[in-house]
Protein backbone atom coordinates (compact mmCIF):
# COMPACT_ATOMS: atom_id res chain seq x y z
CA UNK A 1 0.00 0.00 0.00
CA UNK A 2 1.56 3.13 -0.95
CA UNK A 3 0.33 6.17 0.67
CA UNK A 4 3.51 8.52 0.64
CA UNK A 5 1.98 11.86 -0.70
CA UNK A 6 -1.45 10.74 0.87
CA UNK A 7 -3.29 13.42 2.88
CA UNK A 8 -5.57 12.22 5.86
CA UNK A 9 -8.72 13.26 4.98
CA UNK A 10 -11.87 13.48 7.88
CA UNK A 11 -15.20 13.42 6.95
CA UNK A 12 -17.94 14.62 8.73
CA UNK A 13 -16.80 12.59 11.32
CA UNK A 14 -18.43 12.36 15.10
CA UNK A 15 -16.65 10.56 17.46
CA UNK A 16 -17.91 8.86 20.51
CA UNK A 17 -18.35 5.81 22.46
CA UNK A 18 -21.71 2.86 22.10
CA UNK A 19 -22.63 5.29 19.39
CA UNK A 20 -23.09 8.45 22.03
CA UNK A 21 -21.42 10.99 20.85
CA UNK A 22 -18.77 12.99 22.42
CA UNK A 23 -17.26 15.28 19.81
CA UNK A 24 -17.64 16.43 16.35
CA UNK A 25 -18.94 16.85 13.51
CA UNK A 26 -15.49 17.69 12.29
CA UNK A 27 -13.80 17.43 8.76
CA UNK A 28 -10.17 18.37 7.68
CA UNK A 29 -7.63 17.54 5.70
CA UNK A 30 -4.22 16.86 6.78
CA UNK A 31 -1.10 17.14 4.45
CA UNK A 32 2.14 15.36 5.07
CA UNK A 33 4.73 16.34 7.34
CA UNK A 34 1.98 18.25 9.36
CA UNK A 35 1.67 17.85 13.15
CA UNK A 36 -1.81 17.72 14.60
CA UNK A 37 -1.66 18.68 18.22
CA UNK A 38 -5.71 17.68 19.92
CA UNK A 39 -5.75 19.97 22.60
CA UNK A 40 -8.50 20.44 25.77
CA UNK A 41 -9.67 19.79 28.83
CA UNK A 42 -10.10 16.55 30.36
CA UNK A 43 -12.56 14.08 29.57
CA UNK A 44 -13.71 16.18 26.12
CA UNK A 45 -12.88 13.26 23.49
CA UNK A 46 -8.95 13.68 22.60
CA UNK A 47 -8.38 10.24 22.98
CA UNK A 48 -11.68 9.38 21.28
CA UNK A 49 -10.91 11.17 18.57
CA UNK A 50 -7.28 10.48 18.37
CA UNK A 51 -8.21 6.83 18.12
CA UNK A 52 -10.66 7.06 15.59
CA UNK A 53 -8.45 8.85 13.39
CA UNK A 54 -5.55 5.87 13.74
CA UNK A 55 -8.66 3.91 13.03
CA UNK A 56 -8.91 1.81 15.84
CA UNK A 57 -12.49 2.89 17.21
CA UNK A 58 -15.14 3.81 14.31
CA UNK A 59 -16.47 6.85 14.33
CA UNK A 60 -20.18 7.24 15.26
CA UNK A 61 -20.52 8.42 12.02
CA UNK A 62 -18.51 9.97 9.18
CA UNK A 63 -15.10 8.59 7.28
CA UNK A 64 -11.13 8.78 7.84
CA UNK A 65 -9.33 7.94 4.87
CA UNK A 66 -5.65 7.67 3.88
CA UNK A 67 -5.06 8.12 0.34
CA UNK A 68 -8.00 6.22 -1.12
CA UNK A 69 -8.47 3.96 1.57
CA UNK A 70 -10.65 3.99 4.65
CA UNK A 71 -8.18 3.24 7.82
CA UNK A 72 -11.65 1.37 9.75
CA UNK A 73 -11.93 -1.21 6.70
CA UNK A 74 -8.01 -1.88 6.76
CA UNK A 75 -6.82 -5.17 8.08
CA UNK A 76 -4.83 -4.97 11.17
CA UNK A 77 -1.92 -5.83 9.13
CA UNK A 78 -2.33 -3.15 6.66
CA UNK A 79 -3.22 -0.97 8.55
CA UNK A 80 0.09 -1.51 10.75
CA UNK A 81 2.29 -0.56 7.78
CA UNK A 82 0.55 3.09 7.89
CA UNK A 83 -0.52 3.66 11.30
CA UNK A 84 1.19 3.38 14.07
CA UNK A 85 0.02 4.26 17.60
CA UNK A 86 0.97 4.92 20.77
CA UNK A 87 -1.50 4.69 24.04
CA UNK A 88 -1.86 7.29 27.02
CA UNK A 89 -0.66 4.59 29.49
CA UNK A 90 1.64 2.10 27.26
CA UNK A 91 1.09 -1.33 29.40
CA UNK A 92 2.88 -4.27 28.50
CA UNK A 93 1.81 -7.55 30.60
CA UNK A 94 5.62 -8.85 29.90
CA UNK A 95 9.35 -8.95 30.91
CA UNK A 96 10.48 -8.75 27.41
CA UNK A 97 13.87 -5.92 27.62
CA UNK A 98 12.86 -2.27 26.07
CA UNK A 99 14.45 -3.18 23.40
CA UNK A 100 12.29 -6.34 22.35
CA UNK A 101 9.33 -4.31 23.22
CA UNK A 102 11.09 -1.57 20.76
CA UNK A 103 11.80 -4.59 18.14
CA UNK A 104 8.09 -5.74 18.19
CA UNK A 105 7.97 -2.76 15.76
CA UNK A 106 9.28 -4.40 13.11
CA UNK A 107 6.95 -6.74 12.82
CA UNK A 108 3.74 -5.20 11.18
CA UNK A 109 1.81 -8.24 11.32
CA UNK A 110 4.49 -10.24 9.53
CA UNK A 111 5.20 -7.71 6.43
CA UNK A 112 8.72 -6.40 8.47
CA UNK A 113 10.03 -3.26 8.09
CA UNK A 114 13.24 -2.73 5.59
CA UNK A 115 16.44 -2.49 7.77
CA UNK A 116 15.20 -3.55 10.39
CA UNK A 117 18.25 -3.93 12.93
CA UNK A 118 19.57 -0.28 11.71
CA UNK A 119 15.90 0.96 12.43
CA UNK A 120 15.90 -0.33 15.81
CA UNK A 121 19.71 0.76 17.03
CA UNK A 122 18.96 4.68 14.87
CA UNK A 123 15.74 4.88 17.08
CA UNK A 124 17.20 3.60 20.39
CA UNK A 125 19.82 6.26 19.71
CA UNK A 126 17.26 9.00 18.93
CA UNK A 127 15.31 8.67 22.11
CA UNK A 128 18.56 7.72 23.93
CA UNK A 129 17.22 4.05 24.99
CA UNK A 130 20.65 2.67 24.57
CA UNK A 131 20.95 2.92 28.86
CA UNK A 132 18.45 0.52 29.20
CA UNK A 133 17.83 -1.33 26.77
CA UNK A 134 18.13 -4.59 28.02
CA UNK A 135 16.22 -3.84 31.43
CA UNK A 136 12.65 -6.03 31.51
CA UNK A 137 9.53 -4.03 30.90
CA UNK A 138 7.74 -4.47 34.01
CA UNK A 139 10.98 -2.82 35.57
CA UNK A 140 11.29 0.36 33.67
CA UNK A 141 9.78 3.27 35.04
CA UNK A 142 6.80 4.91 33.72
CA UNK A 143 8.79 7.24 31.80
CA UNK A 144 11.03 5.15 30.76
CA UNK A 145 8.17 2.95 29.13
CA UNK A 146 6.68 5.57 27.51
CA UNK A 147 10.11 6.30 25.35
CA UNK A 148 10.08 2.95 24.53
CA UNK A 149 6.39 2.97 23.34
CA UNK A 150 7.30 5.45 21.00
CA UNK A 151 10.55 4.62 20.05
CA UNK A 152 8.47 1.09 19.06
CA UNK A 153 6.05 3.40 16.94
CA UNK A 154 8.87 5.26 15.48
CA UNK A 155 10.55 1.96 14.51
CA UNK A 156 6.77 0.86 13.04
CA UNK A 157 6.28 3.68 11.21
CA UNK A 158 7.85 4.35 7.90
CA UNK A 159 5.30 6.27 5.86
CA UNK A 160 1.44 7.61 7.11
CA UNK A 161 0.09 8.56 10.18
CA UNK A 162 1.81 8.53 13.56
CA UNK A 163 -0.68 8.66 16.42
CA UNK A 164 0.31 9.25 20.00
CA UNK A 165 -2.09 9.95 23.21
CA UNK A 166 -0.95 12.31 25.73
CA UNK A 167 3.12 11.86 24.37
CA UNK A 168 4.74 14.19 26.59
CA UNK A 169 2.28 13.47 29.86
CA UNK A 170 4.62 11.14 31.35
CA UNK A 171 7.81 12.16 30.10
CA UNK A 172 10.88 14.45 32.04
CA UNK A 173 12.26 17.46 29.50
CA UNK A 174 15.21 15.59 28.25
CA UNK A 175 12.64 12.95 27.17
CA UNK A 176 10.41 15.09 25.90
CA UNK A 177 12.32 17.46 24.14
CA UNK A 178 13.83 13.90 22.47
CA UNK A 179 10.66 13.10 21.44
CA UNK A 180 9.59 16.18 20.15
CA UNK A 181 12.58 16.15 17.70
CA UNK A 182 12.14 12.69 16.53
CA UNK A 183 8.05 13.70 15.87
CA UNK A 184 9.42 16.75 13.69
CA UNK A 185 12.03 14.38 11.80
CA UNK A 186 9.50 12.13 11.15
CA UNK A 187 6.61 15.15 9.64
CA UNK A 188 10.29 16.30 7.50
CA UNK A 189 10.16 13.11 6.33
CA UNK A 190 6.15 13.60 5.26
CA UNK A 191 4.67 11.33 8.10
CA UNK A 192 1.82 13.29 8.90
CA UNK A 193 2.19 13.42 13.20
CA UNK A 194 -1.07 13.71 15.21
CA UNK A 195 -0.37 13.89 19.34
CA UNK A 196 -3.22 14.72 22.03
CA UNK A 197 -2.39 16.71 25.29
CA UNK A 198 -4.43 17.99 27.68
CA UNK A 199 -1.56 20.72 28.63
CA UNK A 200 -0.70 21.95 25.43
CA UNK A 201 2.77 23.23 25.90
CA UNK A 202 5.24 21.35 23.76
CA UNK A 203 2.58 19.92 21.52
CA UNK A 204 1.83 23.33 20.82
CA UNK A 205 5.15 24.54 20.24
CA UNK A 206 5.48 21.50 17.77
CA UNK A 207 2.15 22.11 15.95
CA UNK A 208 1.56 22.93 12.64
CA UNK A 209 -1.80 22.74 13.59
CA UNK A 210 -3.68 22.83 16.81
CA UNK A 211 -7.39 21.31 17.40
CA UNK A 212 -8.96 22.19 20.06
CA UNK A 213 -11.37 20.11 20.99
CA UNK A 214 -14.34 22.32 23.21
CA UNK A 215 -17.51 21.72 25.77
CA UNK A 216 -19.68 22.03 22.53
CA UNK A 217 -20.03 26.55 23.62
CA UNK A 218 -19.00 29.15 21.35
CA UNK A 219 -15.82 28.57 19.87
CA UNK A 220 -12.76 30.78 21.25
CA UNK A 221 -11.79 33.60 19.43
CA UNK A 222 -9.02 33.22 17.02
CA UNK A 223 -10.47 29.54 15.73
CA UNK A 224 -10.67 29.14 12.22
CA UNK A 225 -13.86 28.77 10.20
CA UNK A 226 -13.01 25.04 9.71
CA UNK A 227 -14.47 24.32 13.06
CA UNK A 228 -17.83 22.68 13.41
CA UNK A 229 -19.89 21.43 15.83
CA UNK A 230 -17.86 21.73 19.43
CA UNK A 231 -14.21 20.48 17.50
CA UNK A 232 -12.66 23.57 17.02
CA UNK A 233 -9.46 24.01 14.49
CA UNK A 234 -7.06 26.80 15.03
CA UNK A 235 -4.20 27.00 12.75
CA UNK A 236 -1.40 28.74 14.64
CA UNK A 237 0.76 31.02 13.19
CA UNK A 238 3.23 28.64 12.42
CA UNK A 239 0.96 26.30 10.55
CA UNK A 240 0.22 30.09 8.67
CA UNK A 241 4.15 30.53 7.85
CA UNK A 242 4.55 27.12 6.56
CA UNK A 243 1.74 27.73 4.20
CA UNK A 244 3.26 30.49 2.80
CA UNK A 245 6.51 27.89 1.96
CA UNK A 246 8.58 29.17 4.67
CA UNK A 247 8.85 26.41 6.95
CA UNK A 248 9.19 27.80 10.38
CA UNK A 249 8.88 25.34 13.87
CA UNK A 250 7.10 26.20 16.65
CA UNK A 251 8.05 29.10 19.54
CA UNK A 252 5.81 30.14 22.34
CA UNK A 253 3.66 32.23 19.50
CA UNK A 254 0.33 30.62 20.18
CA UNK A 255 -1.20 32.24 23.18
CA UNK A 256 -4.51 31.08 25.29
CA UNK A 257 -4.84 28.73 27.24
CA UNK A 258 -2.02 26.43 26.33
CA UNK A 259 0.76 28.46 28.38
CA UNK A 260 3.44 27.86 25.43
CA UNK A 261 6.77 28.35 27.63
CA UNK A 262 9.64 29.85 25.72
CA UNK A 263 11.88 27.32 27.12
CA UNK A 264 10.19 24.92 24.80
CA UNK A 265 10.77 26.90 21.87
CA UNK A 266 14.09 27.29 22.92
CA UNK A 267 14.77 23.61 23.81
CA UNK A 268 13.43 22.36 20.23
CA UNK A 269 15.80 24.99 18.54
CA UNK B 1 15.96 -26.58 25.64
CA UNK B 2 18.48 -29.02 26.19
CA UNK B 3 18.22 -28.64 29.74
CA UNK B 4 14.22 -29.09 29.52
CA UNK B 5 14.97 -32.23 27.05
CA UNK B 6 17.45 -33.70 29.66
CA UNK B 7 14.83 -32.79 32.39
CA UNK B 8 11.87 -34.55 30.36
CA UNK B 9 13.95 -37.85 30.00
CA UNK B 10 15.03 -37.56 33.10
CA UNK B 11 11.37 -37.54 35.31
CA UNK B 12 10.25 -40.04 32.29
CA UNK B 13 13.00 -42.50 33.79
CA UNK B 14 12.29 -42.17 37.24
CA UNK B 15 8.65 -42.62 36.36
CA UNK B 16 9.86 -45.81 34.56
CA UNK B 17 11.64 -47.41 37.21
CA UNK B 18 10.11 -46.31 40.37
CA UNK B 19 7.40 -48.90 41.76
CA UNK B 20 6.47 -50.67 44.94
CA UNK B 21 6.36 -54.14 45.56
CA UNK B 22 3.39 -56.11 46.42
CA UNK B 23 4.44 -55.35 50.39
CA UNK B 24 4.61 -51.85 49.93
CA UNK B 25 8.46 -51.13 49.80
CA UNK B 26 9.24 -49.24 47.24
CA UNK B 27 11.55 -50.64 44.97
CA UNK B 28 13.64 -49.19 41.96
CA UNK B 29 14.02 -51.66 39.10
CA UNK B 30 13.83 -51.68 35.34
CA UNK B 31 10.09 -53.58 35.17
CA UNK B 32 9.85 -55.39 31.87
CA UNK B 33 6.82 -57.08 30.63
CA UNK B 34 2.97 -56.48 31.81
CA UNK B 35 4.37 -53.72 34.50
CA UNK B 36 6.53 -51.98 31.56
CA UNK B 37 3.46 -51.54 29.48
CA UNK B 38 1.68 -50.40 32.38
CA UNK B 39 4.02 -47.79 33.44
CA UNK B 40 4.37 -46.96 29.59
CA UNK B 41 1.08 -45.89 29.48
CA UNK B 42 0.97 -44.33 32.55
CA UNK B 43 4.01 -42.36 31.51
CA UNK B 44 1.75 -41.40 27.90
CA UNK B 45 -1.25 -40.20 29.61
CA UNK B 46 0.74 -38.21 32.24
CA UNK B 47 3.18 -36.18 29.71
CA UNK B 48 0.38 -35.77 27.51
CA UNK B 49 -2.05 -34.30 30.01
CA UNK B 50 1.33 -32.25 31.44
CA UNK B 51 1.86 -30.94 27.87
CA UNK B 52 -2.06 -29.80 27.61
CA UNK B 53 -2.02 -28.10 30.73
CA UNK B 54 1.17 -26.06 30.14
CA UNK B 55 0.20 -24.57 26.33
CA UNK B 56 -2.95 -24.51 28.40
CA UNK B 57 -1.65 -21.90 30.57
CA UNK B 58 0.51 -20.43 28.69
CA UNK B 59 -2.78 -20.00 25.99
CA UNK B 60 -4.83 -18.60 28.76
CA UNK B 61 -1.94 -16.08 30.46
CA UNK B 62 -1.49 -14.63 26.66
CA UNK B 63 -4.94 -14.65 26.29
CA UNK B 64 -5.51 -12.32 29.51
CA UNK B 65 -2.81 -10.81 29.45
CA UNK B 66 -2.60 -12.23 33.71
CA UNK B 67 0.31 -13.95 35.04
CA UNK B 68 -1.84 -15.30 37.46
CA UNK B 69 -3.93 -17.49 34.81
CA UNK B 70 -4.42 -20.80 34.48
CA UNK B 71 -6.89 -23.46 33.84
CA UNK B 72 -7.51 -24.62 37.32
CA UNK B 73 -7.06 -21.12 38.91
CA UNK B 74 -10.06 -19.93 36.59
CA UNK B 75 -12.61 -22.43 36.75
CA UNK B 76 -12.14 -23.73 33.14
CA UNK B 77 -10.96 -27.41 35.21
CA UNK B 78 -13.93 -27.03 36.83
CA UNK B 79 -16.32 -26.55 33.81
CA UNK B 80 -14.60 -29.46 32.15
CA UNK B 81 -15.55 -32.14 34.96
CA UNK B 82 -19.03 -30.30 35.16
CA UNK B 83 -18.82 -31.21 31.29
CA UNK B 84 -17.67 -34.36 32.66
CA UNK B 85 -20.06 -35.62 35.18
CA UNK B 86 -22.77 -34.28 32.93
CA UNK B 87 -21.96 -36.88 30.85
CA UNK B 88 -21.46 -39.59 33.66
CA UNK B 89 -24.95 -39.27 34.61
CA UNK B 90 -26.20 -38.98 30.83
CA UNK B 91 -24.34 -42.33 30.48
CA UNK B 92 -25.38 -44.05 33.42
CA UNK B 93 -28.80 -43.28 32.97
CA UNK B 94 -28.70 -44.52 29.54
CA UNK B 95 -26.88 -47.66 31.02
CA UNK B 96 -29.89 -48.02 33.79
CA UNK B 97 -32.37 -47.66 30.43
CA UNK B 98 -30.79 -50.62 29.52
CA UNK B 99 -28.47 -49.30 26.44
CA UNK B 100 -24.98 -50.88 26.33
CA UNK B 101 -22.58 -48.03 26.30
CA UNK B 102 -19.32 -49.03 25.04
CA UNK B 103 -16.28 -48.18 27.15
CA UNK B 104 -14.34 -46.28 24.66
CA UNK B 105 -18.08 -44.81 24.02
CA UNK B 106 -18.25 -43.83 27.12
CA UNK B 107 -14.85 -42.53 27.46
CA UNK B 108 -15.30 -40.09 24.70
CA UNK B 109 -18.14 -38.74 25.33
CA UNK B 110 -17.08 -37.69 28.48
CA UNK B 111 -13.94 -36.31 26.62
CA UNK B 112 -16.12 -34.37 24.37
CA UNK B 113 -18.22 -32.88 27.33
CA UNK B 114 -14.97 -32.27 29.55
CA UNK B 115 -13.90 -30.22 25.94
CA UNK B 116 -17.12 -28.06 25.86
CA UNK B 117 -17.19 -27.49 29.66
CA UNK B 118 -13.58 -26.11 29.57
CA UNK B 119 -14.74 -23.29 26.72
CA UNK B 120 -17.65 -22.95 27.93
CA UNK B 121 -16.01 -21.56 31.65
CA UNK B 122 -13.45 -19.81 29.96
CA UNK B 123 -15.98 -17.91 27.82
CA UNK B 124 -17.74 -16.86 31.08
CA UNK B 125 -14.45 -15.71 32.57
CA UNK B 126 -14.26 -13.24 29.79
CA UNK B 127 -17.34 -12.39 29.42
CA UNK B 128 -17.56 -11.43 32.91
CA UNK B 129 -14.51 -10.36 33.40
CA UNK B 130 -13.49 -8.38 30.13
CA UNK B 131 -15.79 -4.79 28.87
CA UNK B 132 -14.65 -1.98 27.26
CA UNK B 133 -10.89 -0.23 27.24
CA UNK B 134 -9.71 -3.82 28.98
CA UNK B 135 -9.30 -6.63 31.15
CA UNK B 136 -8.82 -5.77 34.80
CA UNK B 137 -6.38 -8.59 36.28
CA UNK B 138 -8.44 -8.61 39.42
CA UNK B 139 -11.73 -9.41 37.88
CA UNK B 140 -10.22 -12.11 35.83
CA UNK B 141 -9.03 -14.22 38.59
CA UNK B 142 -11.90 -13.46 40.99
CA UNK B 143 -14.88 -13.92 38.24
CA UNK B 144 -12.46 -17.42 37.96
CA UNK B 145 -12.44 -18.60 41.31
CA UNK B 146 -15.71 -17.57 41.87
CA UNK B 147 -17.13 -19.54 38.62
CA UNK B 148 -14.67 -22.38 39.76
CA UNK B 149 -16.65 -22.76 43.23
CA UNK B 150 -20.11 -22.80 41.19
CA UNK B 151 -19.21 -25.07 38.28
CA UNK B 152 -17.82 -27.34 41.16
CA UNK B 153 -20.85 -27.17 43.50
CA UNK B 154 -22.70 -27.93 40.30
CA UNK B 155 -20.61 -31.12 39.32
CA UNK B 156 -20.43 -32.24 43.02
CA UNK B 157 -24.60 -31.87 42.91
CA UNK B 158 -24.70 -34.43 39.96
CA UNK B 159 -21.61 -37.10 41.52
CA UNK B 160 -24.36 -36.44 44.37
CA UNK B 161 -27.27 -37.95 41.83
CA UNK B 162 -25.43 -41.25 40.51
CA UNK B 163 -25.79 -44.32 41.86
CA UNK B 164 -23.64 -45.44 44.18
CA UNK B 165 -20.73 -47.46 42.42
CA UNK B 166 -20.14 -44.71 39.67
CA UNK B 167 -20.28 -41.90 42.72
CA UNK B 168 -17.42 -43.39 44.19
CA UNK B 169 -15.57 -43.62 40.82
CA UNK B 170 -16.05 -40.08 40.30
CA UNK B 171 -14.74 -38.94 43.49
CA UNK B 172 -11.83 -40.62 43.48
CA UNK B 173 -11.77 -39.37 39.73
CA UNK B 174 -12.26 -35.79 40.99
CA UNK B 175 -8.53 -36.33 42.84
CA UNK B 176 -7.04 -36.61 39.89
CA UNK B 177 -6.44 -40.18 37.96
CA UNK B 178 -3.29 -40.84 36.04
CA UNK B 179 -4.76 -44.18 34.42
CA UNK B 180 -2.55 -47.36 33.75
CA UNK B 181 -5.21 -48.25 31.28
CA UNK B 182 -5.96 -45.16 29.30
CA UNK B 183 -8.67 -44.52 26.77
CA UNK B 184 -6.83 -44.65 23.45
CA UNK B 185 -9.41 -42.33 21.30
CA UNK B 186 -8.57 -39.85 24.25
CA UNK B 187 -5.16 -40.30 23.89
CA UNK B 188 -4.74 -39.75 20.48
CA UNK B 189 -7.11 -37.26 20.06
CA UNK B 190 -5.14 -34.98 22.67
CA UNK B 191 -2.27 -35.72 21.22
CA UNK B 192 -3.37 -34.47 17.88
CA UNK B 193 -4.92 -31.06 19.88
CA UNK B 194 -1.37 -30.73 21.06
CA UNK B 195 -0.01 -30.96 18.14
CA UNK B 196 -1.95 -28.85 15.98
CA UNK B 197 -2.23 -26.21 18.68
CA UNK B 198 1.56 -26.15 19.26
CA UNK B 199 2.08 -25.46 15.52
CA UNK B 200 -0.28 -22.78 15.85
CA UNK B 201 1.36 -20.95 18.13
CA UNK B 202 4.50 -20.97 17.08
CA UNK B 203 2.95 -19.86 14.02
CA UNK B 204 1.73 -16.58 15.52
CA UNK B 205 4.15 -16.44 18.50
CA UNK B 206 4.93 -12.95 17.44
CA UNK B 207 1.74 -11.71 17.51
CA UNK B 208 1.26 -13.52 21.19
CA UNK B 209 4.38 -10.98 22.33
CA UNK B 210 2.68 -8.30 20.84
CA UNK B 211 -0.80 -9.29 22.26
CA UNK B 212 0.89 -8.23 25.99
CA UNK B 213 0.25 -4.47 25.01
CA UNK B 214 -2.56 -2.94 25.50
CA UNK B 215 -5.73 -3.50 22.97
CA UNK B 216 -5.59 -0.85 21.00
CA UNK B 217 -1.32 -0.94 20.64
CA UNK B 218 -1.18 -4.85 20.00
CA UNK B 219 -3.55 -4.06 17.23
CA UNK B 220 -1.64 -1.47 15.73
CA UNK B 221 0.84 -3.35 15.77
CA UNK B 222 -0.86 -5.46 13.07
CA UNK B 223 -1.92 -8.05 15.69
CA UNK B 224 -5.89 -9.45 14.29
CA UNK B 225 -6.57 -9.48 17.99
CA UNK B 226 -9.96 -10.62 17.67
CA UNK B 227 -8.87 -13.74 15.96
CA UNK B 228 -5.99 -14.35 17.99
CA UNK B 229 -8.25 -14.44 20.78
CA UNK B 230 -10.41 -17.04 19.56
CA UNK B 231 -7.68 -18.91 18.34
CA UNK B 232 -6.38 -18.78 22.12
CA UNK B 233 -9.30 -19.51 23.93
CA UNK B 234 -10.21 -22.43 21.39
CA UNK B 235 -6.35 -23.90 22.37
CA UNK B 236 -7.05 -23.12 25.83
CA UNK B 237 -10.33 -25.02 26.39
CA UNK B 238 -9.71 -27.99 24.05
CA UNK B 239 -5.91 -28.29 26.01
CA UNK B 240 -7.63 -28.09 29.19
CA UNK B 241 -10.69 -30.21 28.45
CA UNK B 242 -7.83 -33.15 26.92
CA UNK B 243 -6.07 -33.36 30.25
CA UNK B 244 -9.13 -33.59 32.03
CA UNK B 245 -10.51 -35.98 30.10
CA UNK B 246 -7.14 -37.80 30.18
CA UNK B 247 -5.99 -37.40 34.06
CA UNK B 248 -9.26 -35.90 35.99
CA UNK B 249 -8.90 -31.95 37.55
CA UNK B 250 -5.36 -31.90 38.58
CA UNK B 251 -4.70 -28.25 39.96
CA UNK B 252 -1.82 -26.01 39.22
CA UNK B 253 0.56 -27.62 36.41
CA UNK B 254 -1.14 -25.39 34.09
CA UNK B 255 -0.32 -22.25 36.71
CA UNK B 256 3.44 -24.16 37.18
CA UNK B 257 4.70 -24.73 33.76
CA UNK B 258 4.37 -21.70 31.89
CA UNK B 259 6.47 -19.82 34.71
CA UNK B 260 8.69 -22.47 35.58
CA UNK B 261 9.31 -22.10 31.46
CA UNK B 262 10.21 -18.60 31.97
CA UNK B 263 12.34 -18.89 34.24
CA UNK B 264 14.38 -21.13 31.58
CA UNK B 265 14.24 -19.85 28.30
CA UNK B 266 12.90 -15.81 28.70
CA UNK B 267 10.06 -14.18 28.22
CA UNK B 268 9.72 -14.86 24.18
CA UNK B 269 6.56 -16.68 23.13
CA UNK B 270 8.30 -18.62 20.75
CA UNK B 271 10.37 -20.61 22.91
CA UNK B 272 7.99 -20.02 25.67
CA UNK B 273 5.82 -21.96 23.42
CA UNK B 274 7.74 -25.33 23.25
CA UNK B 275 9.40 -24.52 26.81
CA UNK B 276 5.52 -24.83 28.45
CA UNK B 277 4.24 -28.06 27.88
CA UNK B 278 8.00 -29.90 28.30
CA UNK B 279 7.60 -28.00 31.71
CA UNK B 280 3.97 -28.98 32.21
CA UNK B 281 5.40 -33.01 31.47
CA UNK B 282 8.42 -32.29 33.93
CA UNK B 283 5.78 -31.49 36.67
CA UNK B 284 2.74 -33.80 35.86
CA UNK B 285 5.14 -36.96 35.09
CA UNK B 286 7.65 -35.53 38.00
CA UNK B 287 4.52 -35.62 40.44
CA UNK B 288 3.26 -38.98 39.24
CA UNK B 289 6.53 -40.56 40.36
CA UNK B 290 6.73 -38.36 43.65
CA UNK B 291 3.85 -39.62 44.93
CA UNK B 292 5.01 -43.08 44.60
CA UNK B 293 7.64 -42.14 47.23
CA UNK B 294 4.94 -41.40 50.05
CA UNK B 295 3.88 -44.59 51.87
CA UNK B 296 0.86 -45.34 52.36
CA UNK B 297 -1.20 -48.85 52.81
CA UNK B 298 -4.28 -48.17 50.48
CA UNK B 299 -1.95 -47.35 46.71
CA UNK B 300 -0.74 -44.26 45.93
CA UNK B 301 -1.94 -40.83 46.93
CA UNK B 302 -3.93 -39.15 44.19
CA UNK B 303 -1.29 -37.01 41.86
CA UNK B 304 -4.19 -34.24 42.20
CA UNK B 305 -3.28 -34.37 46.00
CA UNK B 306 0.51 -33.51 44.94
CA UNK B 307 -0.01 -31.16 42.46
CA UNK B 308 -2.30 -29.01 44.60
CA UNK B 309 -0.64 -28.61 47.50
CA UNK B 310 3.09 -27.72 45.56
CA UNK B 311 1.32 -25.72 43.07
CA UNK B 312 -0.75 -24.08 45.34
CA UNK B 313 1.79 -23.33 47.34
CA UNK B 314 4.14 -21.68 44.38
CA UNK B 315 0.69 -19.99 43.48
CA UNK B 316 0.68 -18.25 47.13
CA UNK B 317 4.30 -17.68 47.13
CA UNK B 318 3.59 -15.87 43.07
CA UNK B 319 1.43 -13.19 44.59
CA UNK B 320 3.42 -12.71 47.65
CA UNK B 321 6.83 -11.38 45.57
CA UNK B 322 4.20 -8.56 44.70
CA UNK B 323 3.10 -6.11 42.26
CA UNK B 324 6.30 -6.33 40.01
CA UNK B 325 5.10 -10.10 38.83
CA UNK B 326 1.15 -8.83 37.65
CA UNK B 327 2.88 -6.70 35.25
Amino acid sequence: MDVSGASLRVQDVTVGYDARAVAGPWSAEITPGEIVAIVGANGVGKSTLLKVLAGLLRPVCGVVSLGTRCVHSMSERQRSLVVAYVDQQPSMATRLSARAVIELGTWRGGAGVPDATSRVRGVMEELGIEGFQGVPWHELSEGQRHRVAVARALVQCTEGVLALDEPFAALDSTGSVLVARALRRRAHAGVIVLASAHDAGLARALASVVVRLGDGRAPAAGCNALAMGSAEVMLSPEAMTSATGVPHWGLGQVDGSGGVGPDWGRALG
Amino acid sequence: MLKLLALVIAVAGLRLVVGRSADGSLTIELAHGAILGYRLSALLTAALAGAALGLAGLCMQVLLRNPLAAPSVLGVTSGASLGVSLAAVATANAWVAGSVVPAWLNMSIEAAAAVAGAIGALSLVWVIAVRRGGIDPISVVLAGVVLGAVLGAVAMGLQWALPPHSRADVSLWMMGRVPEVPSWPVVIVSAVAIATSLCAALGSSVAMDAAAAGENEARSMGVPMHSLRMRLLLAAGVLSGCAVALCGPIAFVGFVAPHLARGMVGPRARPLVVAAPLCGVIVLVGADACRLLVPTTQGRIPIGVVTACVGGLWFLRFIRRGREAWT
